[in-house]
């Protein structure tokens, strides 16, 4: 199987379509997910979803190596930002807070989850709505870590944020989706 | 450690169940790509046109003055015309010694001379 980078190079270089639309399909299931939390409808996710591979399109011969994944996440969010952006909304994916503290103290308290949820009975859906409750910080860094597979160090890059502030949002995201969604790993 | 690894993929499983990307999605980007890569394609070519030609004509110039150089650097001197006509004659046959040496002497003589007055003394004979 042909590696990502060979895809993109055979469509940067020589204009294979071929090649660009294996790599389309091989990254349409996790970007699709990264996009559907990054915004607020499925409808959205899938305008920022052409968008992206439309960014990708252009700019081919933009890409320098490294993780072709860990590219087409920051494309993928900075489409989303551009669609959020176009659409007038007011929620933000900017991240302007660089301590973190803000973002944490945000995580809404909501209702505690009954710990009889567990996962087993926790639902794509259910899923999906708790982690677009997140604040921006935390919800960014779990999509781009568990979806996008950016390394710490590349995700503040990618925010802005020092390397300590994408650990804590982690760590926030990861302990509110534990207690919200029944605690139960 | 281990377990928020498994809670990740779990999320992971979750957030990507149901994802799907839609024939016609496919077909746009696609179509996107096939335009872009024409376009691109067109753009190299008008590139390498415009690159070509100047390449072509940068390189016809040179050839050009290289060959007027070297024909100004090359070609000989009065003098050294008659030096090579000295030593042609210096390898001729042994029976003609004599003649080719009083030729030579000659010669000898007129490499000092102005081109011209050897030309035409040579005329003579």
């Amino acid at each position: 199987m042909a590696e990502d980078a060979d895809l993109l190079h055979a469509y940067a270089r020589r204009g294979d379509v071929r090649s660009l639309s294996a790599l389309v399909k091989r990254h349409a299931a996790w970007m699709q997910a990264l996009l559907r939390g990054l915004l607020p409808s499925a409808a959205d996710a899938d305008d920022a979803f052409q968008d992206t591979w439309m960014k990708v399109i252009r700019s081919a011969g933009g890409y320098r190596g490294g993780s072709v994944r860990a590219y087409l996440a920051s494309v993928a969010r900075r489409a989303a930002i551009d669609r959020l952006r176009r659409g007038g909304r007011t929620e933000s994916l900017d991240v302007e807070d660089e301590e973190g503290r803000s973002a944490a103290e945000a995580v809404p308290d909501g209702a505690p989850t009954p710990l009889e949820r567990f996962e087993s009975k926790a639902t794509s859906e259910d899923v999906r709505r708790e982690v677009a409750s997140l604040a921006d910080g935390p919800r960014q860094v779990l999509l781009l870590r568990i979806e996008g597979e950016l390394s710490f160090r590349e995700i503040a890059s990618e925010l802005g944020v020092p390397l300590g502030t994408a650990l804590t949002w982690m760590h926030v995201a990861t302990v509110e989706l534990k207690k919200r969604l029944g605690g139960a790993r | 450690m281990n377990e928020d690894i498994e809670f990740n993929a779990f999320l992971k499983s979750r957030l990507e169940e149901g994802t799907g990307m839609a024939p016609s999605s496919l077909a746009e980007i696609e179509r996107a790509a096939v335009r872009e890569a024409a376009a691109r394609s067109a753009e190299h070519r008008v590139r390498v046109r415009r690159w070509g030609g100047a390449f072509l004509l940068a390189a016809s110039l040179a050839a050009a003055a290289g060959f007027f150089v070297m024909q100004a650097a090359t070609a000989p001197t009065p003098e050294e015309t008659v030096a090579d006509a000295i030593e042609l004659l210096s390898v001729t046959d042994e029976t003609e010694l004599e003649e080719t040496d009083s030729v030579a002497e000659m010669l000898l003589a007129w490499q000092d001379a102005p081109y011209e007055n050897a030309v035409s003394d040579i005329s003579i004979y």
